[in-house]
């Protein structure tokens, strides 16, 4: 199974154009296809084989010594992309090979040592391994390229050409493909679809809340990032300070690839000051805000949503909950309880610990970006208020807000990317910029999560807070107290909301409804108990009436049939069968079952004088009647007459 | 164990057909499609890391189609086979088969490919049977003994069918096809019928028709060069030998005249004095000395198939074709259901008897040596020497030796080993034959 010529060097510059990897990739497809020119075969033995095995072995190290020197999280994926070149060897060896194969056994290092023998193993070829590598490696490398689904699809079909069957037409080869293409497009937005679909479907069932300790990001991502409009919980306004507010759910101290940890930050009980009544922090006046948060079917653990500065949680139905130094306040909830409580906060994020030295860390693999950015705008020499304004600034000037990644890009990580090349990406590379770049100037900064109450339903009189309402920012130390800060670019609200549909009305109210129906059950009034009872009673009376009215139909079915049933006797004493009876005795009876006309006909045939057939006929017919139709009266009387007449008759 | 053992020789015998449809299902390119396809679902499963889930839908899509083009070969043929009736083990034979295209449409692109007669091993065998090297295998290898079993099926269908591709035949015609087959193993080879192939358009997998086309033929044991050997022994008188007489040798040797009597062959009447007498003159010639050769094969084994028996009847015939006996006589003698000797030399019969005989010897599992005591005295009086074929070399077989030795026949033994160490006897001399290299051993005799 030979692949076609010049195959396996135009994937190769597919592979390298889809990676970035072009200056690699020419000289390689020229390597490849050198057989061509150069005429000289070689004999290879199995020690031949071994020394390029050795040298791609040797790359393979070298690829992943290189990965481990650059902080690669995920080696499979920075392997795999390499796969064109980690093979290269191979693949020349086995063109200026004599037999064009390539001896199998010694690719492993043990079947090398048995000395097992070429029938074992036969020597095969590698080419087409070699495609299928290439295409691999073009799809783990590439950023999210449109071209490399038509890329695929082209050499695919290149090489499904030169293996097609010679017993069917090239018409319904082509259209075989044709139909192969659009399936697979069709396939991979639909599961594209799918997948958007599962993660809404999880994200609405499972709705667990973030770990307190651990929340992975989407830095990194390659595809554009989805939001869902369905609701998470409400928020009823008492007194507060701005129109977004800011609810925390969990902030974080350690930043490394794309997950921030909760470092040196163990959870501690806390206990309740009054039944439902939480301190979270102390302070000498009276916090002059306050809301009510409300949530249905909160499920597992459930981390408090918290405004900026809150100092007591009030009417939480809960026997423990805990707490951390960032400010986090979590507690289990198995009966999945509605979550209804009040909050009373200062909007300053007072309850979080001092900072200390991991406030200040940057990773290594960040540090080049950060310190050519913080460069770009001489941030080292400003104090830390300029550099909080600067900041600011230079994010919502500069930088744009958005939700595609558009691929893996040239720098080395998702934040240097953000920083150096893009200039566009989510709230989450904002607020981990800003913490990172805050640090790099002495600032001690943390991160922080959750949502903004952005959204006011004047219907509900609550704060609607959607999936898409998720948010990150920075909290940053300035002057001895904590402060938060929002660097997201501009209006990231609006542009999330751009993608509401319709329908999303009716989920709305679906929300609503439930939301309502919980609050009733779990009331204290027992609303929803006493609601049942009555609905209970409404059903009772309901089924009564039905029963009763059955009844009354059924009785009126058995009267009908009744009536039935006599219409049909009605024909059982017709005078008809006296005559029957009568002939019988004169020793003509009628056999059992026999239709009356045969036995009119058999009694003419055996005695033609025995009475008047024509008239006979005529009773047979009438008796029918009689029997049958809707106005016997009028036939039995004829019958009768007739009867009568034949009786005359009969000798 | 014995439940393992059970499990596995079950698996395999479910398995091996499975895998025959397999390799009728699957082109080359279909194999390098599943694998592509494997490798693009684990490198593609997080779609929000890489587009190689691309690449996998794209598969996917072509290997369903593919897969549901191959399901349909609606195609009529008719086949037969012009056979040789024997053929040699490790031996290419060539034949021809003659395919008959019975539809009204011209077939192209097909494959053609022999079916053998799938026989498996019993469980016994399987359990017994030692494929040769198989000491050289790692533990997990010796312990499932996959490789066992698949030895056991090459030796059983003896042929390893491969796909050749048809010229084109054209509407209601036929083609002759050129073939070849290689048997791997003595004995009767099996052939069920022929299976033609069609790719499917895009050639990954293939759609197959079975033609029931039943053939057996012979194969003789694989024959190794052996140099002239030097027989051992003297002419030896024979009582009867006349009915053995050909035209050569002494049996034309004049020794008498006598009358006839009753049941004399015509032939021998002596024309002359029969004219000069009048009477009926019967010639009588001298009695007859030849030389009488024993080839005794041991085929004693305690397994059911090994490759030391295979060597042993393999030596066996090597060496029948190689005695002359046009002027001799060559007895074979083995044990099998019963004691046999069969006599090939001087016109009784031919050496290619002796080889189908061979073809035919299954090691003997249910006897002892010792039985074929009786069958070597029975003919020792008759003998001028004897050629031993043994297994092993134990005292039974010394025992044998030490028999002929008493007799006076001289003997020249070959004992097949596998790579184990014979002790060197003092009285006998012991010719030791590796089975893994009987030309080595042979070359030396």
């Amino acid at each position: 199974m030979k692949t076609p010529p010049l195959l396996l060097a135009i994937s190769i510059l597919f592979w390298g154009w889809q990676t970035g990897l072009l200056f690699f990739a020419v000289p390689m497809a020229v390597g490849i296809e050198l057989h061509r020119l150069v005429k000289k075969r070689w004999e290879m033995n199995r020690a031949d084989w071994s020394k390029v095995t050795d040298f791609s072995a040797i790359l393979l190290l070298s690829v992943l010594a290189h990965d481990l020197l650059q902080d690669e999280k995920q080696l499979v994926y920075a392997v795999g992309k390499m796969l064109p070149l980690i093979l290269l060897p191979l693949i020349i060896a086995q063109q200026f090979n004599l037999s064009g194969k390539t001896d199998i056994a010694a690719l492993s290092l043990l079947e090398r040592k048995k000395k097992t023998s070429v029938d074992r193993y036969p020597p095969a070829d590698i080419s087409p391994a070699y495609f299928i590598a290439a295409l691999l490696a073009a799809g783990i490398g590439n950023d999210a390229s449109e071209f490399y689904f038509p890329g695929v699809f082209l050499l695919a079909v290149w090489a499904l050409f030169s293996i097609r069957s010679r017993h069917f037409s090239l018409g319904l080869w082509a259209a075989l493909i044709v139909l192969t293409g659009s399936t697979g497009y069709l396939l991979h937005t639909g599961l594209h679809v799918l997948e958007e679909m599962m993660y809404e479907y999880s994200s609405r069932m499972l709705d667990y809340d973030p770990n307190p300790f651990k929340t992975t990001t989407a830095i990194g991502d390659i595809r554009k990032q989805k939001l869902y409009n369905f609701i998470l919980f409400r928020v009823k306004p008492e007194t507060i300070p701005n129109e977004n507010l800011l609810l925390c759910e969990a902030t974080y101290n350690t930043f490394n690839s794309r997950t921030w940890y909760a470092m040196n930050s163990p959870a501690a009980d806390l206990k309740p000051t009054a039944i439902g009544n939480w301190t979270l922090h102390e302070t000498d006046q009276t916090p002059p805000y306050s809301v009510r948060i409300r949530k249905r079917n909160p499920k597992g653990r459930v981390i408090l949503k918290l405004p900026p500065g809150t100092t007591e949680v009030q009417q939480l139905r809960t026997a423990m909950l805990q707490t951390n130094s960032m400010g986090t306040a979590s507690f289990e909830n198995p009966q999945k309880q509605l979550l209804d409580y009040r909050t009373v906060f200062t909007a300053e994020p007072s309850n979080q610990s001092p900072p200390n030295e991991l406030d200040l860390r940057i990773p290594d693999a960040e540090i080049a970006a950060i310190n050519r950015f913080s460069d770009q705008l001489q941030l080292k020499t400003k104090s830390p208020e300029q550099v909080v304004k600067i900041l600011e600034a230079h994010f919502a000037n500069e930088f744009n807000y958005s939700l595609d990644h558009k691929g893996k890009g040239k720098q080395k990580t998702p934040i240097a990317n953000f920083l150096l090349e893009r200039k566009a990406g989510h709230c989450e590379l904002f607020a981990s910029s800003t913490v990172l770049l805050l640090r790099y100037c002495g600032i001690p900064a943390r991160y922080a999560v959750g949502y903004v109450a952005a959204e006011y339903s004047p219907i509900e009189k609550h704060y609607l807070i959607r999936q898409r309402h998720a948010h990150a920012w920075t909290r940053v130390y300035l002057n001895g107290r904590w402060h938060d800060l929002d660097t997201t670019s501009g209006n990231w609200l609006e542009q999330d909301a751009e993608n509401e549909t319709f329908f999303r009305r009716f989920g709305d109210f679906g929300s609503f409804l439930s939301f309502q129906f919980q609050r009733l059950r779990e009331s204290d009034e027992n609303i929803l108990g006493k609601a049942a009872a009555a609905l209970i009673i409404i059903l009772i009376a309901l089924v009564a009436n039905r029963l009763w009215k059955q009844k009354r139909k059924k009785k009126a079915v058995e009267t009908e049939k009744t009536v039935e049933l006599e219409i049909i006797r009605n024909g059982l004493d017709s005078a008809f069968y006296q005559l029957e009876k009568q002939i019988a005795e004169k020793g003509w009876p009628r056999a059992p079952a026999e239709p009356l006309f045969d036995w009119a006909a058999r009694l003419q045939q055996a005695a033609p004088n025995l009475l008047n057939y024509e008239s006979l006929n005529r009773l047979i017919n009438l008796h029918y009647a009689l029997r049958f139709s809707n106005t016997p009266q009028i036939t039995a009387e004829k019958l009768q007459r007739i009867i009568d007449e034949l009786n005359g008759q009969v000798k | 164990m014995e439940r393992l053992n059970r499990f596995f020789y079950k698996t395999y015998t479910w398995g091996y057909p499975a895998g025959i449809r397999r390799r009728n299902r699957f082109a080359k390119p279909g194999y390098a499609a599943s694998a592509a396809i494997i490798a693009a679902a684990i490198f593609g499963m997080n779609t929000l890391q890489t587009t190689v889930y691309q690449l996998f839908t794209l598969l996917a899509a072509l290997f369903i189609f593919a897969l549901f083009s191959s399901f349909r070969f609606r195609a009529r043929f008719r086949a037969e086979r012009k056979l040789p009736t024997i053929a040699t083990a490790g031996e290419k034979f060539s034949y021809t088969v003659r395919i008959e295209n019975l539809t009204d449409k011209k077939q192209l692109g097909l494959i053609f490919q022999e079916i053998p007669n799938l026989r498996f091993p019993t469980y016994d065998e399987f359990l017994l049977a030692r494929e040769p090297g198989e000491l050289k295998r790692n533990r997990w290898d010796r312990a499932v003994k996959f490789h066992r079993f698949q030895w056991l099926m090459k030796q059983h269908i003896r042929i390893s069918p491969k796909e050749q591709e048809l010229p084109e035949i054209g509407a209601n015609s036929y083609v002759h096809l050129y073939s070849e087959l290689t048997p791997h193993r003595r004995g009767i080879l099996e052939l069920n019928g022929v299976y033609i192939k069609r790719p499917e358009p895009l050639g990954l997998f293939k759609a197959f028709i079975q033609i029931p086309l039943h053939d057996r033929i012979l194969v003789l044991p694989k024959r190794y060069p052996i140099p002239s050997i030097d027989l051992p022994g003297t002419r030896k008188h024979h009582t009867g030998g006349v009915a053995l007489a050909s035209a050569v040798g002494n049996t034309n040797e004049f020794h008498s005249l006598r009358e006839y009597q009753p049941g004399d062959p015509m032939r021998r009447l002596h024309w002359k004095s029969v004219a000069k007498t009048g009477e009926l003159i019967i010639r009588e010639n001298e009695d007859e000395y030849f030389v009488r050769h024993a080839l005794i094969l041991d085929t004693f084994a305690t397994e059911p198939t090994t490759n030391r028996f295979e060597t042993a009847v393999s030596i066996a015939a090597s060496l029948a074709c190689t005695i002359r006996t046009q002027d001799s006589l060559l007895d074979l003698m083995f044990v099998e259901d019963k004691a046999y000797c069969f006599t090939a030399g001087r016109g009784i019969d031919h050496t290619a008897k002796m080889l189908e005989l061979l073809a035919c010897v299954e090691p003997c599992t249910d006897k002892k040596f010792p039985d074929i005591f009786p069958l070597v005295a029975e003919h020792a009086a008759l003998l001028s020497g004897c050629i031993c074929i043994f297994q092993t070399w134990d005292d039974d077989r010394r025992k044998l030796a030490e028999l002929l030795s008493a007799r006076g026949i001289p003997a020249k033994i070959l004992v097949v080993t596998e790579g184990e160490t014979i002790e060197p006897s003092d009285r006998f001399s012991l010719h030791i034959i590796d089975a893994a290299s009987p030309e080595e051993g042979l070359a030396k005799l």
